[in-house]
């Protein structure tokens, strides 16, 4: 009887609105912003970056179109099951786990990211491994929960972050000088162009991980592809805004200097001129947009193991296991913060490039084959 | 689970009067009567605590007299009118027969059998003949004699039939104003411990054959009527099923209180803020069902539960609907940003001034430093001490009675302002912080809502002490979280907001769209969606 | 879930993590730091620390016994920067935060060695944010000039730092930079710094104590002098104070400024209200050249006998004389920029590689680091006069 009542009373509030399904594109999308995509980018292409944002933000409607038609062809599954039903038992494993292992690894190059960022201008003091455990603490609680709360989780944090930005924006307006964005385009075009690729392929690939959302549990209303297409220019925008204005208050030679200029830009922010010194405070919205992306990847996973182990009393725990696996790895692998910076900017891209994006395509051609081969069975049957 | 009773030897109407002494060990205030009709004996048993004395001596008593003297004059009437046609004949036959005691005893016999014929058959339908506004038979062997006893009705014994008539005693207090919901304008009737007129009370707004109320006593030794009332055509019925047949499983001795089904019906240990909304103002509830939602009435409680609930109704106030709509933009913006300051403020306070103080001016920084010189405690064992303070002295302004109330909260005051200070144990920047964290936290009437923002002040507050801003940061997460998991019946408790819903948010958060143009009810809760306000042109 | 947030809060305390929190009484305030080089070498380094000792609410007036001063000074010497601010701790019972600092004063001796590698330290620390002031010490010691006292303010340190930008926004002969504006113009190819100086009046002792503000006339002042130049990351010299105005005027910063024109017995004084500069750089035949265009807004504030205001020739005759003037000291300012200093100040190359990336190459790679001698100047001032005060006739 109680779990029916359970069952009962969770349905409902599993399911996900659309404009609740469109808010993930923001909110899960920036988890390589501080530090690790800016880094590289700036690296490349100094002064020309936003070219790369720009850029790299229209070549993100590829990832888009792979997840549409990879969704309307799923026949209401998510993509655990559809790997499985496409490709057989072995293959589909195979292909589920290149996926969570790929992401489990990505989490802990984020998370030793953002807790070198808090140390090294938060907290020099303490250990790091305090700070580690003070981000798994809302992580391991919010994975653990049905999809419906947390899409729930990324509105409001999307309005958090909304009134942050706009905090951040009135205070740094005045501080612009147009003539930073001088010399344009001083090695030519080839920066630009290599700068959006990694654009595209770090903060486009978390919009594939949307598949893990059965279509069953969308709500279905009017304009929701419309709303998807407005929020996901709102968030080329905040990304392109971001970049933009730390190219124009920093300037060229600045932004090579320090290792995390969007978070220097914000120490000029100065609101009505009395409220100064406010960075520690508006860069919450760099460190939710962190936990944003672990609280879905950690998701994936569960969901995949959810599959695999059977028992309510083990499904409660498998959160705080990963958590303490994580947190293993971390202590083991990066026992000083320089090692990270190395192994992050060599390997990061062929990782997501093979990790990630290669199995979604050869999902996305098993569901063009398959639905050739639908076609072609039903012509046969019309004229037989 | 009902005792064994020996229901089944009953004879006669002192076999049960001689029951209900033995089942109630002779209790003082039972009284037991006699009435004598003619031949007839009623029995008449009633509880003197809970029923009128006045309404017994005057109705009952005179009306089953008068039944007696009515029935033996009609039939009288009759029967001499029918004996005297009959009569006629013979004594036009008999004229001089001269037995006139035989007349007499013929005739008296006649009416002597026409009245106790007629008056056993009365007394045997009393339901039918008397005329209360409310009389039930009762049936001993299954239903419960003490039910009726003990709500105020009297019980009218004749000869193994069994009688109720309401005869209730009014042991509860007027109408009058609201206790904890205060309004300047509108209405100023709230509920009150009586059953039947706290559904008047919503009866008289809503005058619609819509409108159903359904009943079912809850308790095994308090046997509360709790009353379910919906508007029919507008709620979704699965929503009152659900509530019903959770009703129906609870297994309690007794419902002292709506809070009571409040606990049962929420599972309150999960959440931290109330999913049930529990109101004194009748004209909240009357709003609240025209939306779809369902109102408790539980019986001696002034307090009516509505369900399901969402946050905006514990943060909005009922008085954004009785002011002009211009002026309530501003109270509601300064609302939010209260709701904020309540939970936020001396965690802020903390972690700026141990972790983070590069983020204050200069000036202050000085005038902070040299106020905090001398004080022996860290800030935030501090900031715990003044929130202890300030709670105590809140929870003792609702104990004291009014006589001793205005000194007591002086010595507080004193004592916590100017003493304190003098004395180096606390610097008067903290008591300034918490004081403005006190006030705004007046803003919300529920209790619950303030338990629940009490609660997450301190969990806010020990997480600013470990951590600093970031602590802030990720206890606003863990706030978050909390906020979108809870659910109340299945509905998500942030509506407007979390699943966002843009003509909802304008409704409720941003404007109140005027009464002449509202015209669609909420999608979430009710499937009717037009209201019939346009105004013909 | 409460359960859990207060297991975890005990491991996180197991992790012995509170080691950053402070309490406030623990923080000596620094308010402006000091570094010099001493005979040996060593790094002298002198801040100046905020008085937060709590006032006896019931003490006597000012007349009665002195009150304590507002600020105390720390000195200490080492062979580093970072070394010399850890040795103050012996003298000072508090650890000295340096994030509200607010000037950084370096005398001339480290200003002409290698001033940038002094700087690392602060422009590395992760409490700085850059928002201080750079100074130079003219002809004294930054230990002499945080001892004194000042009148009018309470916090010397706020006396400087608002001289500073009173006298830019009200003199123009003086800039008013940041470090991270400073770090910004130092790291651009074709330009070179330019930072405030100050200097002492009158005898450091005496500036000490209390007697120096108690009189009416103080006899030792703080005041700010004339800009100093660098080149190549070194201090060379001092404009003059006159050149301040017109370097704020081509870097397009000035607010107000004061000009002396004509002699004593037909002369007037202008003000400047508003000024606008654009430039635009050509190159035509191999030659560099650069177009100044000044737009001015003046307002007569003093005028000597015989000049009839509302007459309009009088007035074109005053704007002609104005624009004559400025352009004249202006020409004769990069002239001195070119010949005497040396060093490019206004930043001529860099408007250059801005705006012609590839023309600055090649005068790169044909002059090298000369290339400013071979650079000219064209100057077109407008001047509207639009504010003659409120007397319209002589009297």
């Amino acid at each position: 009887m109680v779990k029916e009542e359970i069952n009962n009373q969770s349905q409902e509030a599993d399911n996900i609105t659309s404009f609740g399904y469109a808010s993930f594109f923001i909110t899960i999308t920036k988890g390589f912003f501080l530090g690790i995509g800016t880094y590289m980018m700036f690296k490349i292409s100094r002064v020309d970056t936003y070219m790369a944002a720009i850029m790299g933000a229209i070549a993100s409607i590829i990832t888009i179109a792979i997840l549409y038609f990879i969704k309307t062809h799923s026949q209401n599954k998510d993509i655990i099951d559809l790997n499985k039903s496409l490709f057989g038992k072995v293959i589909g494993t195979i292909l589920n786990i290149i996926l969570c292992v790929t992401l489990l690894f990505l989490v802990i190059l984020v998370l030793q990211n953002i807790s070198q960022f808090v140390k090294i201008q938060y907290m020099p003091d303490t250990q790091v491994n305090y700070i580690r455990l003070l981000f798994l603490i809302p992580i391991t609680y919010a994975a653990g929960k049905s999809i419906g709360i947390i899409s729930r989780i990324s509105q409001l944090v999307f309005f958090c972050n909304l009134a942050m930005l706009i905090a951040s924006l009135i205070g740094l307006l005045p501080e612009i000088q147009i003539n930073n964005l001088y010399p344009i385009l001083k090695d030519g075009a080839m920066p630009p162009l290599s700068s959006a690729i990694i654009y595209f392929v770090l903060y486009s690939f978390p919009i594939l991980l949307l598949t893990i959302i059965p279509n069953t549990k969308i709500i279905k209303s009017k304009h929701s592809k419309w709303k998807v297409i407005l929020v996901f220019i709102y968030a080329s925008f905040v990304l392109c805004s971001r970049i933009l204005v730390a190219i124009l208050i920093l300037g060229e030679e600045v932004l090579s200097i320090y290792r995390f200029p969007e978070y220097v830009m914000l120490k000029m922010a100065s609101l009505f001129e009395i409220i100064e010194r406010m960075e520690n405070t508006l860069a919450i919205q760099y460190l939710f947009d962190v936990i944003m992306f672990c609280i879905f990847a950690l998701y994936f996973i569960v969901t995949f193991l959810k599959k695999k182990i059977k028992g309510e009393k083990k499904e409660k725990i498998l959160p705080y296991i990963l958590a303490l696996v994580i947190f293993i790895v971390l202590n083991v692998m990066f026992k000083g913060s320089m090692l990270g910076y190395q192994l992050i900017e060599n390997y990061i891209i062929p990782i997501v490039l093979v990790g990630i994006f290669v199995p979604m395509i050869i999902t996305l051609l098993g569901t063009i084959v398959k639905a050739i081969k639908d076609k072609v069975m039903t012509l046969k049957q019309a004229t037989s | 689970m009902m005792e064994e009773k020996n229901v089944n030897n009953f004879n006669s109407a002192k076999d049960i009067v001689d029951y209900i002494k033995n089942s109630t060990s002779h209790s003082e205030d039972m009284v037991y009567k006699e009435f004598m009709l003619g031949d007839e004996i009623v029995n008449i048993v009633f509880n003197e605590s809970t029923t009128n004395g006045d309404f017994i001596a005057d109705f009952i008593s005179r009306s089953l007299k008068n039944l007696f003297d009515e029935k033996i004059n009609e039939s009288t009437d009759k029967e001499v009118g029918k004996e005297n046609t009959n009569k006629e004949e013979d004594t036009s036959n008999k004229k001089r027969k001269g037995n006139l005691q035989e007349k007499l005893d013929e005739k008296k016999q006649f009416t002597e059998k026409k009245q106790e014929n007629s008056l056993s058959n009365n007394l045997k339908n009393l339901d039918k003949n008397l005329g209360a506004s409310k009389i039930k038979k009762i049936d001993i062997k299954t239903e419960d004699i003490f039910y009726y006893l003990f709500s105020g009705f009297t019980c009218i014994i004749y000869k193994t039939d069994i009688f109720a008539v309401e005869s209730k005693a009014s042991l509860d207090r007027s109408i009058a104003e609201p206790s904890t919901e205060n309004t300047i304008k509108g209405p100023k009737d709230s509920f009150i411990e009586n059953y039947s007129k706290n559904v008047g009370l919503i009866r008289k707004r809503l005058k619609t054959e819509k409108l159903v109320l359904e009943e079912q006593k809850v308790g095994r030794r308090s046997k509360t009527k709790v009353g379910i009332m919906y508007v029919s055509d507008i709620v979704r019925m699965e929503l009152v099923d659900n509530v019903k047949e959770k009703l129906k499983k609870i297994d309690i001795d007794a419902i002292l209180d709506s809070n009571y089904i409040m606990e049962i019906l929420e599972k309150s240990k999960k959440a931290d803020f109330p999913t049930i909304i529990s109101t004194e103002r009748p004209d909240l509830v009357s709003y609240y069902i025209l939306q779809g939602r369902i109102a408790l009435v539980v019986e001696n409680s002034p307090f009516v539960l509505v369900i399901p609930a969402f946050i905006m109704d514990f943060v909005n106030n009922v008085e954004d609907t009785l002011q002009k709509s211009n002026g309530t933009i501003l109270t509601k913006i300064i609302r939010y940003i209260a709701f904020i300051v309540t939970i936020v403020t001396p965690a802020f306070y903390v972690a700026l001034i141990t972790f983070d103080q590069e983020a204050i001016p200069t000036q202050l920084l000085v005038s902070f430093a040299t106020q905090r010189e001398g004080v022996p405690f860290p800030a935030l064992v501090e900031a715990f001490l003044m929130i202890i303070a300030f709670e105590i002295l809140r929870e003792g302004d609702y104990r004291v009675p009014n006589a001793a109330g205005s000194t007591l909260s002086i010595v507080g005051a004193l004592i916590l302002g100017d003493a304190a200070v003098n004395a180096g144990i606390v610097s008067p920047i903290m008591i300034i912080v918490i004081a403005i964290t006190t006030i705004s936290g007046l803003m919300f009437s529920d209790i619950n809502m303030s338990n629940a923002l009490r609660l997450w002040r301190l969990i806010f507050l020990v997480f600013a002490g470990l951590a600093g801003i970031m602590g802030v940061a990720m206890a606003g997460m863990l706030f978050i979280i909390k906020l979108a998991s809870t659910t109340s019946y299945s509905k998500p408790f942030s509506y407007p907001i979390s699943p966002i819903n843009f003509t909802n948010i304008k409704k409720t958060i941003l404007e109140r769209i005027d009464f002449s143009k509202d015209t669609k009810r909420r999608k979430i809760l009710t499937d009717n969606l037009t209201k019939y306000r346009k105004l013909k042109e | 879930m409460k359960i859990k947030i207060f297991f975890l809060i005990v491991a996180m305390f197991l992790f012995n993590g509170l080691n950053n929190a402070r309490e406030l009484n623990d923080l000596a305030i620094v308010s402006a730091i000091g570094v010099d080089v001493d005979e040996k070498g060593q790094y002298v380094l002198t801040a100046q620390v905020l008085n937060t000792k709590k006032q006896n609410s019931s003490g006597g007036s000012s007349s009665s016994g002195g009150q304590p001063s507002l600020i105390t000074v720390f000195n200490s010497s080492s062979s580093s920067v970072h070394g010399a601010l850890r040795d103050m701790v012996d003298q000072s019972p508090k650890k000295l935060y340096i994030a509200h600092m607010e000037l950084l004063l370096v005398s001339e001796k480290v200003a002409k060695s290698n001033m940038f590698e002094t700087l690392d330290f602060f422009i590395r620390d992760n409490e700085n944010s850059n928002d201080f002031i750079l100074a130079i010490t003219k002809d004294t010691s930054p230990k002499d000039i945080l001892e004194v006292l000042t009148p009018l303010e309470t916090n010397p340190t706020q006396s400087i730092k608002d001289s500073i930008e009173v006298t830019y926004k009200n003199k123009g002969t003086t800039i008013h930079n940041i470090l991270s504006q400073n770090i910004s113009i130092m790291l651009k190819p074709g330009i070179n710094m330019v930072s405030v100086s100050i200097g002492l009046e009158g005898n450091p002792k005496e500036g000490q104590s209390e007697e120096n503000i108690k009189n009416s006339n103080s006899k030792t002042k703080i005041t700010v002098k004339e800009l100093a130049y660098f080149d190549n990351r070194t201090l060379q010299g001092y404009l003059n104070e006159e050149e301040g105005i017109y370097y704020n005027l081509a870097r397009n910063d000035l607010e107000s400024a004061m000009l002396n024109l004509g002699t004593k017995e037909d002369g007037f004084v202008a003000e400047i209200i508003e000024a606008k500069c654009n430039s635009a750089t050509k190159v035509e035949n191999e030659e560099y050249i650069i177009d100044f265009d000044f737009k001015v807004k003046c307002a007569i504030t003093e005028i000597s006998k015989d000049k009839h205001v509302e007459n309009l020739e009088e007035i074109n005759t005053m704007q002609k004389q104005i624009e004559e003037k400025i352009k004249s000291e202006f020409i004769s300012f990069v002239d001195n920029c070119k010949n005497k200093y040396n060093s490019d100040l206004i930043g001529f190359g860099n408007l250059y590689y801005k705006n012609m990336n590839k023309e600055y190459e090649k005068m790169q790679s044909k002059y090298g680091n000369d290339y400013l001698k071979h650079i000219n100047v064209n100057c077109n001032v407008e001047v509207s006069l639009v504010n003659e005060g409120s007397v319209m006739s002589v009297w």
